[in-house]
């Protein structure tokens, strides 16, 4: 649904991404990887519009609203019609002023509801993302951490997107939240289909929930990979540094490939 | 279980809190010579809080029982007069950008701390060889940021590691870093730490490093350790309901399989 060629960013001249080409297919995940300072988070700012880009060519075609196709040098926030974005903090991304269920409200800026419809919306979003319904009227200061990023979660997927980016989504929450989290995002796409493209350095995470992996080093692909293989038999020498020193934190259990990766992979 | 004659850091009975609150509820565990010990906990179970305590510092919690045995002497955490740290501690904090001043040159922030060690801003012989053993070869006059960040953290813990310290503390080794820098980082001080026989206490929320590296774990929650013991033992059969949960969260995969909602709303 969405596919990229030849994405470029220079900032000052200096192009900090280029050559990027990748696609992603409806209802799948693509995890970007990478160490830090390779242009992740640069790349999901370009495709949002957010920094001066240029491509070849960049399709969108999502099913209900209307495909768009680009070329040569885009900078149009907000981004990329029917995408919503998770940040990494979920406290920043939130209002402080704002209650919860509010914050997640305007996120449907784009459609005309009734107040009744609009809180339907709400409600039913927060418990898909499992936030009880009384939470709505707390401010992100009197909530957990994990709560808020739910709340952050519920925001995106209120306006029923169908392709949501996340920005380092579990890297600021303890690891039994982290998990708790990353299952109901799990659910949320089989129950809505919903494309994910997640910027993570958590292999253990991209292991067990990407389809496909994107390996960035200073602004260039490093490798473009079905996660089974990836995790099998990795393209380069530094993707292989990368899976070792993930093992050696004790981030991917056991030795990964061919007993886990692919078949959890494949089953989404 | 007492080991005496091998424990380096004992604390007993540690109990701190914050105005009225009780953030730190009888705490109890130790630490063996040239040993690694994880402290496990989600967040706001006190892992901070307890680092804090054992480096001297009152504010904002507020220790007001127990006392602590390290190499042999003893200090009582609620008297006034001995707050100072320890001699023979050092501690890593989780970030560069916690443990360095961003306006300041490497090589002065390296100096001072040298300074509070030795007496002497000198730069000496067995300063060079110890960053040269951490790969780091001179200073120059950088800032802070002009280093990258596994290079920075190396350097916190050649400062760490100046006053030839006999306990290493770690908070979250990992989080602040990508797996590549961490790995590297982690490499570097279990290397140092098993030529020298320094003990080393890990804090962390993630149990899967704790299993990787250290062989006894203390799991914590609400301010209190639940569990303490071997790290082997401790995955195979933890005892507590927060243990069982903890082990059972070390895995992606099992989080999938399991998808408990309950305990998700709950949280």
């Amino acid at each position: 649904m969405l596919r990229v060629k030849n994405l470029r960013v220079r900032i000052h001249g200096k192009a900090i991404l280029d050559a990027i080409s990748f696609c992603v297919q409806q209802g799948q995940t693509l995890c970007i990887t990478g160490e830090s300072g390779s242009g992740k988070s640069s790349l999901l700012r370009a495709l949002n519009g957010l920094l001066p880009a240029e491509f070849e060519r960049l399709a969108f075609h999502p099913k209900t609203s209307e495909p768009s196709e680009l070329k040569g040098r885009w900078q149009g926030a907000p981004g990329l019609p029917g995408s919503r974005w998770v940040m990494q903090d979920p406290i920043a991304a939130l209002n402080p002023k704002l209650p919860l269920g509010v914050s997640i409200g305007e996120s449907v800026f784009s459609k005309s509801l009734s107040a009744t419809e609009l809180n339907d919306a709400v409600s039913e979003a927060m418990s898909d993302v499992e936030l009880l319904p009384g939470l709505a009227v707390r401010r992100p200061s009197e909530v957990s951490l994990g709560q808020a990023q739910r709340a952050c979660l519920a925001r995106a997927l209120v306006a029923r997107p169908e392709l949501i980016f996340f920005d380092e989504p579990l890297s600021a929450l303890d690891a039994i939240v982290q998990k708790q989290v990353a299952a109901t995002m799990r659910r949320i796409q089989m129950r809505y289909g919903t494309t994910f493209i997640i910027v993570t350095h958590d292999l253990g995470f991209a292991a067990t929930y990407a389809d496909h992996v994107l390996v960035l080093r200073n602004g260039k692909v490093e490798a473009n990979q079905s996660a089974g293989n990836f995790f099998k038999s990795p393209e380069s020498r530094y993707c292989e540094e990368l899976l070792l020193a993930a093992t050696e934190l004790g981030g991917l259990p056991e030795v990964v490939p061919a007993t886990q990766g692919p078949e959890v992979a494949r089953s989404c | 279980m007492r080991t005496d004659n091998k424990a380096l850091l004992k604390v007993e009975s540690l109990s701190a809190r914050i105005g009225r609150q009780v953030v730190l509820d009888n705490l109890s565990f130790e630490v063996n010579q040239g040993e690694c010990v994880a402290v496990v906990g989600g967040s706001g179970a006190g892992k901070s809080t307890l680092l804090r305590c054992l480096m001297g510092l009152t504010r904002p919690a507020r220790p007001y029982r127990g006392s602590l045995w390290f190499g042999g002497a003893e200090r009582c955490f609620a008297s006034k007069k001995q707050h100072a740290k320890p001699e023979g501690i050092a501690f890593v904090p989780q970030n560069p950008d916690h443990g360095f001043d961003p306006l300041k040159r490497l090589n002065w922030q390296w100096r001072q701390a040298a300074r509070i060690v030795t007496g002497s801003p000198g730069f000496s012989a067995s300063q060079q060889d110890l960053l040269d053993s951490l790969g780091l070869r001179s200073l120059g006059s950088n800032f802070p940021h002009q280093w990258s960040r596994g290079m920075q953290q190396r350097l916190l813990l050649g400062i760490a590691l100046l006053g030839e310290p006999r306990l290493l503390i770690l908070d979250e080794p990992t989080s602040a870093l990508d797996s590549l820098i961490a790995a590297q980082v982690l490499r570097t001080v279990m290397t140092y730490a098993h030529e020298q026989d320094v003990a080393l206490l890990i804090v962390t929320h993630d149990l899967a490093l704790a299993a990787r590296f250290a062989t006894r774990s203390a799991i914590m929650t609400a301010g209190r350790i639940v569990e303490f013991g071997e790290t082997s033992k401790l995955l195979d059969e933890p005892n507590t309901a927060y243990g069982k949960l903890l082990v059972s969260h070390r895995n992606w995969k099992v989080a999938v399989s399991h998808g408990d909602t309950i305990s998700a709303a709950a949280e």
